[in-house]
């Protein structure tokens, strides 16, 4: 064959053998407790969160502060609402590598495009009435006292911290996400080219 | 389940373990990455055996989860687009006997070709070099025979252009 491929491609690694099943099923039960320590990483961030968010709420209700207690409580449903979507959309729709090469890479993309794209809205958006609610109320009981410049100019750098952060965290995956979205259009117009113009 | 699936695997380990052996080198130039996405392939295929229902071809079956893992394989350790002169590859897969030399360069000479095609061009013409006809690379990419026969045509065109070499003689031609 006058080719640019070479001569007996396929006599290279002739005598390659499959690896035992049991290296797979050892492969598969090491990548399950790896996604067990994720987990529990995550739990444990959670449950750290919770502590602090419920023990505040706590004090604040036993001092009868019950707007400064609500605020703060408000936080425990939005972590267990983080946790729960992460659980079910960051497990949901399993990858299935035998599916057509232009499905498979084009759906597994839009997997992660979609958690990233939303992330604004179930990674923070959950905590943003407790932010809000906290920094309002605190400007709120500071201005009583001494005046809505003294509130502002005292809460104007802890609350761009905050609210910076929270941005920072949803630019950079819809960042990311517009990333993957371009480089869905790309492999989507290469197999549209592929089809059409071979 | 688990007895079926056992065989199948032993089925297919004994048809394709050269051909993903391949697939993993083309991929992973050093010998201890390309091993481990050569057993990557093997347990994602394993594991995935256990879905099968016989719709389609055993061979379209691991064709499709070898090429998957690898393309997944590669993009998430994002070694894609490094761009290596075809010296500096086979100095990376060199061995001293000659023949192996000549296997180095080959695989060499083909990571180099693949490099720059977008995935779905690369996983074509790596199935065109084991010996599959435009109709079996069709099932497995998800595409027409017609398209994959031009598909290929076109990219060894391409590539023979690229290395100054005349193209393949139409007839060798497989579609």
């Amino acid at each position: 064959m006058n080719d640019v491929f070479p001569r007996g491609w396929t006599d290279i690694a002739g005598d390659a053998r499959f690896a035992d099943p049991g290296q797979c099923s050892h492969r598969a039960d090491r990548l399950g407790r790896t996604v067990k320590r994720r987990n529990a990483v995550e739990y444990a961030a959670a449950a750290l969160v919770t502590a602090v968010f419920g023990a505040s709420a706590f004090a604040a209700a036993m001092d009868g502060d019950w707007l400064s207690a609500a605020c703060l409580a408000i936080n425990l449903p939005a972590v267990a609402f983080v946790v729960w979507y992460l659980h079910a959309k960051g497990g949901q729709a399993p990858m299935r590598p035998e599916e057509p090469c232009a499905v498979y890479l084009v759906r597994a993309l839009e997997r992660q495009r979609e958690l990233l794209s939303r992330a604004w809205l179930w990674y923070i958006g959950p905590f943003i009435p407790g932010a809000v609610g906290l920094y309002g109320l605190v400007a709120w009981r500071v201005a009583a006292k001494a005046g809505w410049a003294v509130a502002l100019q005292g809460l104007i750098v802890p609350a761009a911290i905050t609210f910076g952060i929270f941005g920072g965290i949803a630019a950079l995956n819809l960042w990311a996400a517009r990333r993957i979205k371009f480089e869905i259009g790309k492999l989507q117009d290469g197999f549209a080219e592929y089809e059409e113009n071979p | 389940m688990n007895d079926r699936r056992d065989s199948l695997y032993e089925e297919a380990g004994r048809q394709f373990a050269p051909a993903i052996a391949r697939l993993a080198r083309v991929h992973e130039a050093d010998a201890d990455r390309a091993r481990d996405l050569e057993q990557e392939i093997h347990c994602a295929l394993w594991q995935s055996l256990a879905r099968f229902d016989g719709r389609c071809a055993l061979k379209t079956w691991v064709y499709r989860v070898a090429q998957n893992t690898a393309t997944d394989h590669v993009r998430k350790h994002a070694r894609a687009p490094r761009h290596v002169d075809l010296d500096e590859a086979v100095s990376t897969t060199i061995a001293n006997e000659e023949a192996e030399l000549g296997e180095a360069h080959a695989l060499a000479r083909v990571r180099v070709l693949i490099r720059d095609l977008p995935p779905v061009d690369a996983q074509t013409i790596l199935l065109w070099l084991e010996g599959e006809t435009a109709a079996s690379i069709a099932e497995i990419v998800g595409s027409n025979a017609g398209a994959v026969a031009t598909r290929t045509h076109r990219i060894r065109e391409r590539l023979a252009a690229m290395f100054e070499e005349p193209a393949a003689a139409p007839a060798t031609e497989r579609a």
